[in-house]
């Protein structure tokens, strides 16, 4: 519902304050998430571009009681859920009806490539980092024990993983999860109880020990 | 022999992610460029014959438009490109360069002792404005958060040590010990205990007030540049200004919910930040709602700095575990739950929707006798929570209050519980 106080974005979409708010925790839970599942930068910015664009077209449909961010992650786990199924589709197919044969996959993905913006320079890559102060050598272990992490949490299903990030990194309720995957709030713990268990198998202390 | 992990380990391991990999600010730029061509596509259809001509093509897609139009908009676009480039115009361009070294520099000191004079309520955190109150002096001591390598038994394992934090307002103290954050109100001997990781730096560290800033350029216009003199001594200064946001019928009462303007000084030599002002409009006026009064960069301060000791019989603001229905119902559903509970003077569950134990007693007090009415709840401005509607009857003098609940749900329950509005 829009307010008095704020001119009605054009055609009864949202209002420039309401793309704000779109850009804001929801882009960044939802590249969080991407991160990661292990999504290619390419294959992550061309996903977050269909979710936005589908969240700006239905923000009417978002509850408003509800959090923002997790309306539009939950968005984003379909639109990669397709994503991950075309992938599938693609590779599974006869090498004659392939995309790729079309249009050859190097240049596709050179052009995708292109809607990257240009590698940051130094000086920028230490500006965005939010802790202007760590040391480098903190990071460096940090950034390696995350991919660990990263890497055994490839190693679960889809669902286990997504509960686990969702819920433990993102620190999105149970109860939201199991609105974002279309689950039990029982089914949602369960998953993070096995992910849990599963991780536990795959990792040691000292692999994530520059985490903690 | 390598250690096997436990599941506390592990979500701490987990948890220790979620500040990492925010999405990158391109990212955020490319999406605004495409959600705007969304918009403008939108409005295009949504005006189907206003923007038609005679010979049934659109007025600017008419030939003679366009042919007397273009050069004319390719020389302006090039214009507004160089002033850019330039710095003379853009003020998302121009002052994130001015103030990307003023950041590095005001971040790099260990700790910042200041002082601020705040238009704010005394008993209240920073941040809450009182535009028509009276100014009250408020005192911080940060120390930022640094990694440290500990020493003895566990040489070489490297530890991160958490921050510290200590502000000081006349009827209300802050302070992260490094083991928690504690609120305390002397004035009701009431106390509130967070875990450590919610401290807000944010309120005194003044680097966090820069890259606030650069990070929201947003709607920022620059009302003044003043480059200082490093021989001479005079500061540098750089002054913004946003306009409102829309705040949905609820009264202004953060900083961010006015039309507002912001001073930044710095040092010309070491480009660290030395002087903020914050001012608000209201009705026309301009109104300074902080300053900073006094600041210094310190290389260290004494922990004893950020320790509290709590009075006797202290009383603390804390949710009771509920059961699990309570901790399940919507924002409304609690609204309504949490008001025939203080009418039926079922106080016991009450105190699952009122952590404020101040509240409690206000509320016994007064004793609501009638719930009238009670709205939907709405979203408004930057607030966790929702607004709800509601038109209650009080004991007390046959009172009625027409008025909005604040509820949220950002606690450990997942519970929606009474943030105000009572």
């Amino acid at each position: 519902m829009k307010s008095d106080e704020e001119p009605i974005g054009p055609a009864g979409g949202p209002s420039p304050s309401e793309i704000e708010a779109l850009l804001g925790e929801p882009l960044n839970a939802l590249h969080k998430v991407l991160k990661r599942r292990g999504v290619q930068p390419a294959d992550a910015w061309d996903i977050v571009q269909e979710t936005m664009i589908f969240a700006y077209r239905n923000y009417d449909k978002h509850d408003p009681t509800k959090r923002l961010s997790a309306w539009v992650v939950g968005i984003g786990l379909n639109k990669l859920r397709d994503f991950r199924k075309s992938q599938r589709l693609r590779w599974g197919l006869p090498r004659l009806f392939r995309r790729s044969d079309k249009e050859p996959l190097l240049e596709r993905d050179v052009k995708r490539q292109w809607a990257l913006p240009p590698k940051e320079t130094p000086e920028q890559a230490l500006l965005s980092k939010r802790d202007l102060r760590a040391d480098p050598l903190e990071r460096l272990l940090r950034a390696e024990a995350a991919e660990r992490l990263d890497h055994a949490l490839a190693q679960l299903s889809e669902e286990c993983a997504n509960a686990l990030i969702l819920h433990h990194v993102l620190g999105f309720q149970q109860a939201e999860i199991a609105e974002m995957t279309h689950a039990k709030v029982s089914t949602v713990a369960m998953r993070i109880q096995r992910g849990l268990a599963a991780l536990r198998k795959l990792l040691t202390y000292e692999d994530v020990e520059d985490l903690l | 022999m390598k250690r096997e992990l436990d599941d506390e380990e592990l979500k701490r391991a987990l948890g220790s992610l979620r500040n990492d990999d925010p999405a990158p600010e391109w990212m955020r730029e490319r999406l605004r460029e495409i959600l705007l061509q969304e918009a403008q596509r939108k409005e295009q259809a949504a005006r189907p014959v206003r923007g038609k001509a005679l010979a049934g093509r659109p007025w600017w897609r008419s030939r003679w438009v366009v042919g007397i139009a273009s050069p004319a908009v390719v020389a302006a676009a090039a214009a507004i490109l160089a002033l850019r480039l330039a710095g003379v115009w853009g003020p998302a361009l121009s002052y994130a360069r001015i103030l990307e070294p003023v950041l590095l520099a005001t971040g790099s000191p260990e700790c910042v002792h200041l002082v601020l004079n705040v238009r704010e309520r005394p008993d209240e955190e920073m941040g809450f404005i009182v535009p028509t109150g009276e100014s009250v002096r408020a005192e911080a001591w940060v120390r930022w958060p640094a990694s440290a390598r500990s020493a003895g038994a566990d040489a070489g394992q490297r530890s991160v040590e958490p921050g510290r934090l200590r502000v000081e307002k006349p009827e209300w103290s802050y302070v992260a010990d490094g083991k928690s954050v504690v609120y305390f109100w002397p004035r009701q001997n009431q106390a509130l205990r967070h875990p450590v990781g919610s401290a807000r730096f944010e309120m005194a560290w003044p680097a966090a007030w820069v890259e606030k800033i650069l990070e929201a350029p947003e709607g920022a216009e620059v009302i003044e540049t003043v480059e200082g003199d490093a021989a001479v001594g005079t500061p540098s200064r750089l002054l913004l200004r946003w306009d409102a946001p829309a705040l949905r019928g609820r009264a202004p009462a953060w900083f961010e919910d006015y039309p507002r303007e912001v001073e930044i000084q710095w040092d010309a030599r070491s480009k660290r930040l030395m002087g903020f002002r914050r001012w608000v409009f209201v009705d026309g006026k301009r109104i300074a709602v902080t300053e900073l009064a006094a600041i210094e960069y310190l290389p260290s301060i004494p922990d004893e700095t950020f320790s509290i000791s709590l009075p006797e019989g202290v009383r603390f603001v804390e949710l009771i575990p509920a059961p699990p229905e309570i901790d399940a119902l919507g924002p409304r559903e609690a609204a309504e739950f949490f008001w025939k509970a203080a009418i039926a003077g079922d106080w016991e569950t009450v105190r699952y929707f009122v952590p404020n134990p101040k509240l409690l007693d206000w509320l016994r007090d007064k004793r609501p006798v009638e719930l009238r009415a009670l709205g939907q709840p709405e979203k408004s401005g930057n607030y966790v929570g929702v607004f709800i509607p509601y038109h209650v009857k009080y004991a007390e003098r046959g009172g009625r209050t027409k008025h909005r609940i604040a509820m949220r749900n950002d606690n450990q329950f997942g519970r929606w519980v009474v943030d105000g509005g009572i």
